[in-house]
């Protein structure tokens, strides 16, 4: 056989198979290649350990992977890198890795870097809290490891679902500078490029053992901080996705075919609360904590502050949890919260409260004060950056001036967490500063009952006592989450944690 | 003394003329005198709304049950806003924030400004130095900045508005009033005055600030407007007055998010500040015209 | 004039130091520190000291700002405390978005004004003139970031035609400089016009005029290259407002430039990152007086002859 027809023979094969590859090609679904998804905050850093801000945890979501996560589907905690853990004792845990994972480096997963991980974590303040309760990092082999704790947690597989915690690459630190580093992960995306103030963008990873490829080949989170401006560039096929669409768009989104809306109910509680140690402030009579309790109208404020689209509170305790019951709470009575606040002689009086600037705590700020100019009291609100109402309300309640302030509390998914740091005396953002021995054994007994229904009747107890008795703040609702779609977009799931998945976003275009 | 009471006597006479020839310049102009008119209604609203409305009762109510009813619903003339608040009150109860802003911002950076101005000017040498290279600090940092950063320090509020808004424009004042001094410090009348043992504040006040009266007094107005729109920029940007106040940077801002549906929301505040702002700017140029021959001399 | 420029260049630093003082005394001022925004919810005292002292937020006032002088002496602005980047690269990184929107929104007001400056000197009280100098009050009373809202409302909402904000291809530039080249336009056309009545009035004119030289001519070869000298000197120092108001629009329309980087900084508290953007839009303020300085000396040989002196 000459060359010549040995080639012609070779293309017209490479043709036919073409062809062929073509046409089974055309029978499965084909994928937008980008999916494009518009953020209402800054992005700013990929270093996971270096940050708690839900708008970069949720990039990181896609990038790097956990020990153990919660599954948005169960909403139970279940491994992520880990396969299987044993609690051999409170304090003594075997975890076991799985096998053959691949960072985006090459490498595959031991327990060194598990190890490294938790070593690097120690040293940054927004991680160490998580490993502190280590005692002892124990390798088995090169899959297995035990921990033994100072004290025994028998939730501590949540601790290794913190965000921040995410499994770092021992050779990538190694072997490149620490910024390059930090971008190795093993989850199904890749960190592309970063552009300050305007996008960053994850390539899939093909190589990964752990996850199928994904569909999508590239992600685009855009960063638009204007509602308004996010819709617009979802109605006109800008961006596929949008978070956090404006309330008067909802109806938009739902009535246009191109479009859909996602909701998800939210977990954030949303709160007006009390600071109990003002002594000049007449709050720390619980009577005049009762009495606003029956005078706010929340569904009012519902309306002002999220359109409509909110959860009313009853409970202290959010909705969704463990272990909530759904109590009655303080109803809306504005004749008995005047009559209360005549017999306390509240007329004319005047209360400072302090916000942050957020959008919808200004509305809740603000509705409340028109509220209570019913009952002739007057509210000077203050609106403070976040940062500055967090130091505020957290230093000394004596002296910070605060009489009453409005709030939220994003508890996860465990009971205890829920009470403990704003409820508990030595929780660490007690913003009421309530110092109750009775609610604090409360809490210290129900985080340690091991049997289920005696815990729940605890946890009812909290619920019914901190709700209508004490009353450190007045629940108001926990808003609903949502997304805006390009219709056919799947795998953009709300997470009430806040920090949403996108691993799976795709499109089928045909 | 017989000299002195003439001398004063004199000096009356002039400062009369001096007045009527302005006022006699500035009504040939009519986009002067509608800047005029237009103030003086603004300043005429901004009192009367104080007192036919109540704070509490029209500015801090809400009414949920009549939000977003269109302009022109019997009532609301401009509509209710997302509270259910008639934006028409708000928008006239407002403008007593811009003018109170637009005001005392200029007062405070008019009397620093010119002040530290005169005294650069009349003195030279190492205090005009100090005190242009500290204009050249203020004036380097782009004034909006200024501004977000003095009112993230200090908290929101109508006072510290004021004084952020007001220090933004103090070099430009003390750059006009020592621009004004600068032809004068060597006269002859003035070394003599200061030969003859008159005290320095003395000279300063009475010979040579007539002398910068008038570049002192455009910018006056011309600050007053720039600092009504410095003002509504801080709020717009949730740095302002704090809500429920109706500020109309406020007001914008807080429309912003339902300016799809409800435009309104966004138009009307936006044409209250366009229109003062306007006047003031056709004051200044109306004055700066009536000022001219003076200024040329 | 080497000299010259040079002295004006060394006359920058103290000037720079100055500023960096005022803005790290107003940040460290403000209320809450950026600590209570990263530390986790549940963090304790002891972590958040420790964070403190990463961020090298740690020691008294005067202590810390010497530290960061020190090495803004040696040109290091730092690391941006909520990036955790070196605050120049950010800041470079960001500053070309400012810049185009900031010759297009100069394109802009040229465009529209310096046109119209002269139909209005050039028809001196006629309609053509109220109409501009209408125009140019307006533009000039108007605040940008409404006019921003009415671009979006008009041209983005209504007719679709072009984004609402980010950045990206040529049509997302189109509104963003409209609404910051508005106000620029209207000062622009007014100084255009009251130089052009002034270059007018000049005998050299009039004596050109009765050369028999067109009307046209005269506007073009002789009255506008006189007129531009205040035109230039005027645009330069407007400049600082143009750069002010991109603050405004860049905020609106989610323009990835320095303006929106720098308030986002001082909201939340990212010191080093605030300090650093006041200071390099000073440096780029001060730079560009001098440039139209320089410019302008060119344009007049006797104020050249001033600095060689």
């Amino acid at each position: 056989m000459n060359a010549k027809r040995f080639l012609a023979l070779l293309l017209a094969l490479v043709m036919v198979s073409a062809c062929i590859v073509e046409a089974a090609a055309d029978d499965a679904p084909k994928y937008k290649e980008e999916i494009i998804i518009a953020m209402a905050d800054e992005f700013t850093t990929i270093d996971p350990m270096q940050t708690t801000a839900e708008t970069n945890q949720i990039v990181q979501d896609c990038t790097h992977d956990l020990l153990t996560d919660t599954n948005l589907a169960t909403m139970q905690n279940e491994g992520e890198l880990v396969d299987s853990w044993e609690m051999v004792a409170p304090d003594d845990w075997i975890f076991k890795l799985k096998e053959n994972v691949t960072f985006h480096d090459g490498t595959i997963l031991n327990v060194d870097d598990v190890e490294f991980t938790f070593q690097r974590a120690a040293t940054i303040s927004t991680t160490a809290n998580y490993v502190k309760p280590i005692k002892e990092f124990k390798k088995i082999d090169d899959l297995t490891f035990e921990v033994i704790l100072e004290q025994g947690n028998v939730d501590f597989n949540y601790n290794m679902a913190a965000n921040s915690l995410a499994i770092l690459s021992k050779e990538a630190f190694e072997t490149m500078p620490e910024e390059e580093a930090v971008k190795i992960g093993t989850g199904p995306w890749k960190f592309e490029e970063f552009k300050s103030g305007d996008y960053v963008s994850l390539v899939r990873f093909e190589e990964s053992t752990l996850y199928p490829v994904p569909n999508t080949k590239r992600l685009v989170f855009r960063m638009i901080p204007e509602a308004s401006a996010r819709m617009i560039a979802l109605e006109n096929g800008e961006v596929d996705i949008i978070m956090s669409p404006s309330a008067t768009d909802y109806a938009r989104l739902e009535e246009n075919p191109d479009l859909q809306l996602l909701t998800e109910d939210g977990r954030t509680q949303h709160f007006v609360g009390f600071n109990l140690e003002n002594e000049n402030f007449i709050g720390q009579d619980p009577k005049f904590r009762l009495a606003m309790s029956k005078a706010i109208d929340k569904e009012e404020m519902i309306i002002a502050a999220w359109d409509g689209y909110a959860r009313l509170s009853t409970s202290m305790m959010c909705r969704d949890m463990g272990f909530y019951a759904d109590i009655d709470g303080v109803a809306y009575d504005p004749e008995g919260a005047q009559a209360l606040f005549d017999e306390l002689g509240c007329d004319g009086m005047t209360i400072k409260l302090v916000t942050s600037d957020a959008s919808h705590r200004v509305k809740m700020a603000e509705n409340f004060q028109a509220q209570m100019a019913r009952y002739n009291i007057n509210v000077v609100p203050e609106y403070m950056q976040n940062s500055a109402l967090t130091e505020l309300n957290t230093g000394d309640g004596k002296t910070s001036g605060v009489e009453m302030y409005i709030a939220s509390w994003t508890p996860g998914k465990n009971a205890d967490y829920m009470f403990r740091n704003p409820i508990h005396s030595e929780g660490g953002r007690n913003y009421s500063h309530l110092k109750d021995a009775e609610i604090d054994a409360l809490i210290d007994a129900a985080a340690l009952e091991t049997d289920t229904e005696k815990r729940a009747e605890m946890y009812l107890e909290l619920q019914e006592k901190l709700t209508c008795e004490v009353i450190p703040w007045i629940p108001i609702a926990q808003n609903t989450l949502t997304f805006g779609a390009a219709a056919g977009v799947t795998g953009a799931l709300i997470h009430p944690g806040l920090v949403h998945q996108f691993k799976y976003a795709e499109k089928i275009i045909g | 003394m017989s000299r002195k009471t003439k001398a004063g006597e004199f000096k009356a006479y002039k400062k009369r003329s001096f007045a009527q020839e302005v006022w006699r310049n500035y009504k040939k102009s009519p986009s002067a005198m509608l800047g005029l008119i237009l103030i003086v209604l603004i300043i005429i609203v901004a009192i009367t709304a104080q007192i036919v409305y109540d704070y509490n009762t029209d500015i801090v109510q809400q009414n949920i049950k009549q939000r977003f009813l269109s302009p022109g619903t019997p009532g609301h003339l401009l509509g209710t806003d997302n509270y259910g608040r008639d934006v028409l009150t708000r928008i006239l109860y407002g403008a007593k924030y811009s003018l109170a802003v637009g005001l005392v911002a200029v007062a405070i950076s008019c009397l620093l400004g010119s002040t530290l101005g005169l005294i650069a000017g009349y003195y030279g040498g190492v205090v005009e130095n100090i005190i242009l290279r500290f204009c050249e600090v203020f004036m380097g940092i782009p004034s909006v900045l200024l501004g977000v950063a003095i009112m993230s320090a200090f908290g929101q509020s109508l006072a510290v508005l004021m004084l952020a808004v007001g220090l933004v424009y103090v070099p430009m004042f003390a750059r006009t009033a020592r621009a004004a001094v600068l032809p004068v410090r060597e006269e002859e009348y003035i070394e003599a005055a200061r030969v003859s043992g008159v005290s320095d504040f003395k000279i300063i006040f009475q010979h040579v600030l007539p002398n910068a009266l008038s570049p002192i007094i455009v910018q006056v107005t011309m600050g007053v407007a720039n600092g009504i729109l410095s003002a509504s920029f801080l709020s717009f940007l949730g740095l302002g007055v704090p809500v429920p106040a109706p500020e109309w940077g406020a007001m914008l801002s807080s429309g912003r998010e339902y300016i799809r549906d409800y435009g309104y929301l966004t138009t009307y505040p936006g044409i209250a500040i366009m229109i003062t702002v306007l006047a003031f700017n056709l004051m200044g140029d109306g004055l700066r015209d009536a000022l001219d021959p003076k200024l040329k001399q | 004039m080497y000299r010259y420029i040079l002295k004006r260049i060394l006359m920058m630093i103290p000037v720079l130091i100055a500023v960096s003082f005022v803005v790290y005394f107003l940040m460290d001022l403000a209320p809450g520190d950026i600590i209570s925004s990263m530390a986790p919810q549940d963090a304790t005292e002891a972590e958040i000291e420790m964070m403190r002292e990463e961020l090298g937020l740690n020691g008294p006032l005067i202590q810390r700002y010497f530290r960061y002088l020190g090495n803004l002496l040696k040109g290091d602005m730092g690391m941006s405390l909520s990036l955790k980047r070196p605050v120049a690269e950010v800041f470079f990184e960001r500053f070309p978005a400012t810049l185009q929107l900031a010759l297009a929104a100069t394109v802009v007001a040229v465009v529209i004004a310096i046109p119209l400056g002269i139909a209005a000197a050039t028809h001196h009280r006629s309609f053509l003139d109220g109409f501009s100098m209408v125009t140019a009050m307006l533009g000039v009373s108007m605040p940008g970031f409404w006019l921003a809202l009415l671009l979006i409302m008009w041209f983005s909402l209504g007719l679709k035609w072009f984004p609402s904000g980010g950045s990206g291809d040529f049509k997302h530039l189109v509104l963003p400089s409209l609404a910051l080249g508005a106000g620029q336009a209207g000062t622009l056309t007014r100084i255009t016009r009251s130089s052009m009545l002034d270059v007018i009035r000049q005998d050299y004119l009039r004596t050109a005029r009765a050369k028999g030289v067109s009307e046209k001519q005269v506007i073009r070869k002789h009255a506008l290259k006189n007129a531009l000298i205040p035109i230039i000197t005027v645009f330069g120092s407007t400049f600082g407002n143009l750069l002010g108001g991109a603050v405004a629009i860049e905020t609106v329309f989610s323009w990835p430039g320095i303006g929106r980087l720098t308030v986002s900084a001082v909201n939340t508290r990212d010191i080093t990152l605030a300090t650093g953007c006041i200071i390099m839009f000073t440096v780029i303020l001060t730079v560009t007086m001098l440039l139209v300085d320089i410019a302008y000396a060119f344009v007049d040989p006797r104020i050249k002859a001033q600095y060689t002196k």
